[in-house]
This record gives C-alpha cells, structure tokens and sequence, in this order.
C-alpha cells in the first residue's frame, strides 16, 4: 500500500489533468444554436450568454455596462454542421460551453434538405446535449434568432427555453420535441415527425420575441413534407398521448346560439390497430378527457355542456386525422402501433405504408368529463 | 605509522569526554539528591529544617516554625503559605500545639499519638517517615508536624486551593439540559460525578504521574458494567507516561490513545459531568486529571462524537432531526468548498444553466482561479476566527465585524473574490460551528484544505480520490479495541437505534454494541408508556 500510494496519485494527477480546467470567465454558454442551408454550405448561428451584462446584486462587473445586450450571436460557415459550429466557436475569445444549449432551430431550406447530418451532429458534436428542444423555422434560423436592440430584457434564445420548459403562454402552439425524440421518431416505424415552427416577425411589444409560432413543421424520414395547421397541432399531440392545454369553444345546446368555453385540463388519446389474418384492417381511436367549464355562454338553466364537449373534440379530432391522411403523414404513430402489435404484418405492408395509412379506417371514440361543471351563473 | 591527526588527538573527542563527564557528574549529583530525600527521619529538627530549607531552596512561602508545647516538648511545623488554610494551620495546629491540651500521657502511645488524638483538627492525618514523604505532603498542601526525638512526623490535609467556581461548560453549550461543567480541581469533578452516580460501583483508582508535578489522575469506571480489561488496559497506558510534568489533561490524550499521528481524536475530552456519567453508563472509563477542566472519556467513536447533551433533553424526534442537521452540516463543512471548486472548474455541466451564467457573471472580472479564492477565502476566516479567539471579548466582536466586512464585502466590491465564494466560506464557517465536538471540529478545519486541493487539480475525481484516502484511514483507526467509525464500518444495525437515529430510550434496552462491557442490558424490558387503562 506504501509503495502503492505515491505511484496511484502520480497517476491520478497525470490522468486526470489540470489542463481540463475552465474558469466560468472564461467560458461563453451556449444558449441557441441556429443551422441553415445557405445552398452551398451549412451555416451555424451561436447564441451565447452574455454574462457581463447579466445583472448581479454584488455590483462588481455587471452595472458597468448597463446597455450590453444579454447575448451574442455567432455565426460561422462550413460544408458540414460540425465545421459550421467549428467555425461559429473560433471567432469566440473564448471558449464555448456547449452543454447549455436548450434549443435548436433548423432553418427551413435545411429540413427540407433533410435534417439527418444536423440530428447525427447534434447526437455526437463533443460535450453537446440531446436534450435541447428542436424548432423550424419558417424562412432562416438566422432572421429567428435575429439580434436584438441593446437593453431588451429577453433574448429569443431564452424565449425558446420558457416556452420548451413551461408551454404555458403558448398553449396551442404545440409541444416542442427535444433532439432524442426526433432521433427516436426517425426510428419510429413510418412515424413522421411535428415540429413547432417558428416565423420571424417584428415584436408586437417591445420585450417581446422577434418571432411568432403559426404551424408546425412535418417531417417524414428526415426531409420537411409539409406545415400542419396550427389547429391540428393540439389534436395530434393530444392523439398520441402527449397533453397539452387547450381552451373549445363550445355551442349552447340550448339552440339559442350562442357560445361557452370549455378548458381541456386531461387529455390521452390512445390507438389500438385492428389486425385480421396479418392485414391491418383499421385503427381504433379512443379519445379521453378531462375538461373543466371557463364560460357557460348560455344564460339562465344549467347547461349540458358535455355533449357538445365531446361533439366539439370529436370534430377537430376527425378533422385532424382527416388532414393527415390526405396527405398520407402517419403522425399519430400509428405504423409503430402497427408494427409493435404485429411485426409481420407491418413487413407485409412495409414501404406501402403511406398508401395504406391515406385508406386505413380509423374509428374514433371521444369522451369528455367535465367533473365540476357547475351551475350557470346567472 | 599513524597520521600525525591521530598522534595529537581529534579536539572534538576531548570535547566529547568532556560532555560525557559532565553527564556523569549531573547523574551522580541527582542521585546524590534522591538518595538524601529518601533517608529517613531522625528526629533531629534542627537537622530537618536545614534538609527542608536544602532541599526546597529556601522558598519564600515555606512557613517553619518551632514551637514548644505545654510539656515543654520541642516541635516544628512546616506548611506552604499559599496552598493551606492559613487560620486552621495558625489557630487550628500552632496555637493548639503550643498552647493547648495535649491529653493525659498515661493514655500510651507515642508523643506522635498523642498529637494525633487530642492536638489534630482532622483525622486523616498521615505518618510520614521519610524525608521525600514530607516534602510531598508539604507541596500537596499539608501541615506537617514534626516532634524532636520522634522519627516519624505527622501529614495534616488542610489544603486550601483557590479554584474557580462551577460555570456553564464553553466547549460544550447546551440549551436544555445541566449547566455545570468541569473545572480546574479534581476533587470537585470526581464530587460533580459522584453527584449523577451514587453508587458503590464507581470505582476509582489514583495514579500520580509527573516526576516533577505530581498530578493526581484518578481513572473512574463502574464495576459491573465496564470490562475489566479496559480498565486494566487504560490504567496501564497511563502508567507508561514517564514525563516529569503533566499539566493538562491533553498530555495524557496524546500518549494513552491509539493513533497518535492521526488528525482525528480516537478519544474524547469532555467539559461536561453529565456526558462524562453517561460515558460511564456506556461502560467507558473516564479519566479526571488535577488541574485539568476536561475529563478523557475511553474509547469513542466518530458517530458518538456527532452526539450532543442536548440529543438526550430533547424529545427523541427533535433530536433526530438536530442530528440529520448535525451530519449534514460535517458534510457541508467538509465538502461544500472542494464541490464548488471542481464544479465551477470542470463540471460546469452539473449546474443548472441559470445558476451557471449567475456563477459566470460574478467572476466576471476576477482575476484569481477559483481554487485560490476558496482556499484564499477560507484562509482570511481562520485568520479572522483564530484572532477573534485570542482578542479580549469586547474586541473579538469588532473584529468579526470588520472582517467579514473587509473580506466579504470589500474584497467582493473590488472584484477580488467572487460572491459565490463568499456565501461557499460563510457556509463552512457556520456549518462547522454545529459540529458539537471541538475536536472532530478542529480536525475538519485540517481536513478541509487537501479536498480543496484536489478538487481544484483534479475535480470531483480528486474529491472522491481524497474521500477515500480519509475512509481508509478512518475506517482503520481503533480506540482502545473498539472500531472508529462503528457503528458505520462494521455494520451495527443495534447501534444506529442511537447513530442519527436517536430512538426513544425505551427502545435503547441496551448499551452500545461493540464498546466492551460486561453487562449489556441497560434497562428491563419495559413497554412503552400509555394512557392508565380505564377501570372496567
């Protein structure tokens, strides 16, 4: 053990390496990363954390210069997204700290390129998560993430990564993927993939993101096959088991006209393909809820809204499946479905599947419980 | 033919001689002075008054004087000034000497006896016979009496010392629970024990070590619950010690405990007589050392060393929870610096990224590493702590004021130290500060630094690498037989009813497993309390 000792902490010291050593200051915290297709060659737009303009009680270096903007934007060129981010990263005085990224933007001209060297980049580029949220950009990722006024409170970068942690003022806008879904998704049996997008426009307040959501992006394989509709967004999310909040607007019953409100609080949609002899014969959707009442609409006696609940969801639900179909986009998952119930039958269908899925009977259940509608006020 | 050196003799062997010589001559003369201090009395007082004045170099406080009694016997007394009752030793022995009632001779017995029955305030007064005895008895503080023709003389005990009185420990603050504490005189803390323990069983045994101080050690245990062994094994450690001064109770500690090169105390000084009884009533041997406020408690464990007094006034889940609070604060203490340092150094990755760019943003513009802040940091506090101990109270809270000022706001405002690092040293001070024994306490201070160091060179790695280097160690240390680190390492799942966990006494039938005792069963078994059943 004596002669031990001195030889393992020799080693330790040797192994480890105080070289890996990086001071905070001396480190620029990803926050964005940005790629496009220029036509020619891949460009990487960095946002990193300005952190002598982050605000610290002790004084010290931040009040100095009140005026900086909160982040900085790098760009760098290159045939490949690594090189593109090598790039970005060399006209840095320091060094880049990648593990920080929360979110990736893909430009349009790049999903529709396809997305596979930026995902196998994103899935291996040294120290880089694949955890940050992914969105396309309608236009550039570039005029997304485009510089602000010195002063402005809050960077899009930080934007993304309110609206991917919390959702909530963007609750229709749709459920950004992180990067090892959209790996798992181009995995997934015929699965194509929804992405949020992103438009570039001015803010509407001056704080406010330089950008607006308004469809989300559909990708099949790894190429951009079409935009979704903002309103299908919800439904397909909701369809494959993954919830987000939503406020319906719901018809009196009472036939007088008028309208109520409902809010979506619950809601799991679950998909059971019917199979016979190997052959896939149709899928059964079921559709549960669980909703609670914002506005009557309607005056006077209760209103049984729950019906017209259920209708309402029904219709946008159909309407959704309807869409995909048309377009033979199997969004909802439904080949994995397939293929996890039995394997060979998706062999047999294997590359007919998108002609298949536009066919494919699709029975669908709703139902919608509203536990505390209430009495209506009067 | 030999070198011409050799033929005038090398200086340096005569110088050699020299010194032996000398040695010789000191040697003989100490023996010289042992052999007259041994001899024994002869009766002739004018020869025992030069011997005493001789032997004591005449000493201002030596008081001898001669008296004659009612008989016309001829007699001297000798007592030091300040270590006895003067007014007994005048009014009490003198003047009763000189001028009192010696009883009727035709009781028998000697002059001496005589003396001791009628004359003697007290009675425990010793015969003395020898030279060295008296001289003793003298500097122990008592009233020696010595008659012309007698070849004995007579020890009166009337030492009087000037002690403190009995105050609040300061090493050991509880809230609720006893606050007395030990103090400088050994007589009153065996009496503060004897006062928790009145019991035959406290047995005690008394050891003088110090050639030169004399101290009287008195090594406590109660018969019938701590092994014999133990006892045996402690009493025998103490009787190795051979220095000829032994002033504080720490002297003892360094030379009876296992692993003396080792920075963590494998046994434990207490100030409090109630831990001291409880200690006792685990089956350990305490040891109270004259002149010492701090009673040795043999042998202790690192988790006992985690226990407060007040685990044991406190309702038992309170006290579970202090505790929880107590271990986390050790590991704050101990691994709060070397984690900030290795993950703002290497593991930024570990951080959520807000936290990250706020860290990021105070170090700013600081020109130091990390490392050297932590450690520049921590350094400044123990500067600041150890003089806040040493300056006069009223100082000691300026001090602490203007150097956390200085250090925690000025140094950050000019962008020296980083806030973070700050808050980190702040943290450890305080934390440390719940760790309730001084020792453990001190030793964490000592463990601390290499941590940081090698979380500075060599990250979280580095820490781990250091963590079980000081496992190893800790894992491998004993106190008198018994596992440092039980009932962690071995496992004792009987002991953690007692370890964080502090479960109702009713439930702690028995003493601690693993320390020897003789007698494990603590208490019958019994049910726990409940409401009187109500009559049928």
């Amino acid at each position: 053990m004596n002669r031990l000792l001195p030889v393992a902490v020799s080693l330790a010291v040797l192994l480890g390496g105080c070289w890996d050593r990086n001071e905070t200051n001396q480190l620029s915290f990803v926050q964005t990363i940005g790629l496009d297709w220029t036509g020619r060659r891949y460009a990487a737009t960095v946002e990193v954390v300005n952190t002598r303009a982050v605000s610290t009680p002790s004084g010290g270096s931040s009040a100095t210069k009140p005026q900086e903007p909160e982040s900085r934007f790098l760009t760098g060129w290159g045939p490949t997204p690594a090189l593109a981010l090598q790039d970005a990263e060399s006209v840095s005085s320091r060094r880049l700290f990648w593990p920080t990224t929360d979110t990736v933007v893909l430009g349009e001209a790049l999903a529709r390129r396809g997305v596979a060297p930026v995902l196998d980049t994103l899935r291996q580029f040294p120290q880089l998560p694949i955890t940050p949220r992914v969105f396309v950009a309608t236009g550039t990722a570039a005029s997304a993430l485009a510089q602000r006024d010195p002063g402005v409170e809050i960077t899009e970068g930080r934007h993304l990564r309110l609206i991917g942690e919390t959702g909530l003022p963007y609750d229709s806008l749709g459920y950004a993927p992180r990067v090892y879904e959209v790996l798992r998704w181009d995995a997934e049996k015929g699965h194509a993939a929804v992405i949020p997008a992103l438009m570039a426009e001015a803010p509407r307040v001056p704080s406010g993101p330089s950008f607006r959501f308004q469809e989300a992006a559909v990708l099949v394989g790894d190429r951009l096959a079409a935009w979704m509709p903002r309103p299908y967004v919800r439904m397909t999310l909701w369809l494959t088991g993954r919830f987000i909040r939503g406020v319906f607007p719901v018809p009196c019953s009472s036939g007088k006209g008028g309208l109520g409100s409902i809010r979506v609080v619950r809601a799991r949609g679950r998909a059971r393909p019917r199979l016979y002899n190997h052959r896939v014969m149709g899928v059964d959707v079921m559709l549960t809820g669980q909703a609670e009442v914002v506005q009557s609409g309607c005056s006077g006696t209760p209103v049984p809204l729950r019906a017209a609940a259920e209708d309402m969801v029904y219709r946008e639900a159909e309407a959704t499946v309807a869409w995909a179909q048309a377009r033979g986009l199997d969004v909802f998952g439904w080949g994995e479905d397939v293929y996890r119930a039995d394997p060979q039958a998706w062999y047999r269908l294997e590359g007919q599947w998108p002609r298949v899925f536009r066919g494919l009977p699709v029975h669908l259940w709703v139902r919608v419980s509203l536990p505390s509608t209430g009495e209506a006020r009067p | 033919m030999p070198p011409a050196e050799d033929a005038r003799g090398d200086p340096g062997d005569a110088d050699d001689v020299t010194r032996s010589l000398g040695h010789l001559a000191d040697s003989v003369a100490r023996l010289q002075y042992d052999l007259e201090l041994a001899r024994s009395l002869d009766g002739d007082l004018d020869h025992l008054q030069g011997a005493v004045d001789q032997a004591l170099h005449r000493p201002p406080d030596l008081v001898s004087q001669r008296f004659t009694g009612p008989e016309g016997q001829e007699g001297l007394v000798l007592f030091l000034k300040g270590a006895v009752d003067r007014t007994l030793a005048v009014r009490g022995v003198l003047d009763r000497l000189s001028q009192g009632d010696w009883g009727p001779a035709a009781g028998g017995g000697t002059l001496l006896d005589r003396v001791v029955r009628h004359v003697a305030p007290v009675g425990t007064a010793v015969r003395l016979a020898r030279l060295d005895e008296l001289l003793r008895a003298v500097l122990d503080g008592a009233v020696v009496v010595a008659l012309a023709g007698s070849r004995e003389a007579l020890g009166l005990p009337l030492e009087k010392r000037d002690k403190r009185s009995i105050e609040p420990p300061k090493s050991e603050p509880v809230v609720l629970g006893p606050h007395d504490g030990f103090i400088e005189d050994a007589a009153t803390n065996l009496g503060l024990i004897r006062r928790r323990l009145k019991t035959p069983r406290l047995w005690i045994d008394t050891l003088r070590l110090g050639t030169l101080t004399g101290t009287q050690v008195y090594v406590l245990h109660l018969h019938g619950v701590a092994d014999d062994r133990l006892v045996e094994e402690v009493r025998a450690r103490l009787a190795r010690i051979r220095m000829d001064g032994v002033v504080t109770a720490t002297q003892l500690a360094e030379q009876i405990r296992d692993a003396p090169f080792s920075p963590f105390p494998t046994l434990q000084r207490t100030e409090r007589p109630d831990h001291a009884v409880a200690g006792l009533l685990e089956g350990r041997v305490a040891v109270v050392t004259d002149g010492s406020p701090f009673v040795i408690l043999v042998p202790s464990t690192l988790p006992g060393q985690m226990k407060s007094t007040e685990d044991y006034t406190l309702h038992w889940l309170i006290a579970t929870a202090i505790r929880t609070v107590r271990w986390a604060a050790l590991f704050v203490s101990l691994f709060l610096p070397p984690v900030y340092v290795a993950v703002t150094t290497y593991h930024q990755e570990f951080l959520p990224t807000p936290l990250l760019v706020t860290l990021a943003a105070t170090r700013e513009n600081v020109p130091l590493p990390t490392l050297l802040e932590v450690i520049l940091l921590l350094f400044l506090f123990e500067i600041i702590r150890e003089a806040g101990t040493r300056v006069p109270q009223g100082i000691g809270q300026a001090l602490t004021i203007g150097g956390t000022l200085v250090v925690g706001q000025g140094a950050v405002r000019a962008g020296i130290i980083s806030a973070p690092v700050v808050i980190v040293a702040a943290a450890v001070v305080i934390a440390m500060f719940a760790i309730p024994n001084y020792e453990l306490l001190q030793v964490t201070r000592l463990v601390l630094y290499p941590l940081v160091l090698s979380a500075g060179l060599l990250g979280i790695y580095g820490i781990f690498f250091s963590w079980i280097i000081v496992l190893l160690h800790l894992s491998s240390l004993r106190s008198f037989g018994v596992c440092y680190l039980q009932p962690l390492a071995p496992i004792r799942l009987k002991n953690w009813k007692d370890f964080i966990l502090r479960t109702p006494w009713f439930w702690m039938r028995t003493r601690p497993a693993g320390f020897p005792t003789v007698n494990p069963v603590r208490e019958e078994e019994t049910a726990p309390p409940h409401p009187p059943r109500s009559p049928a």
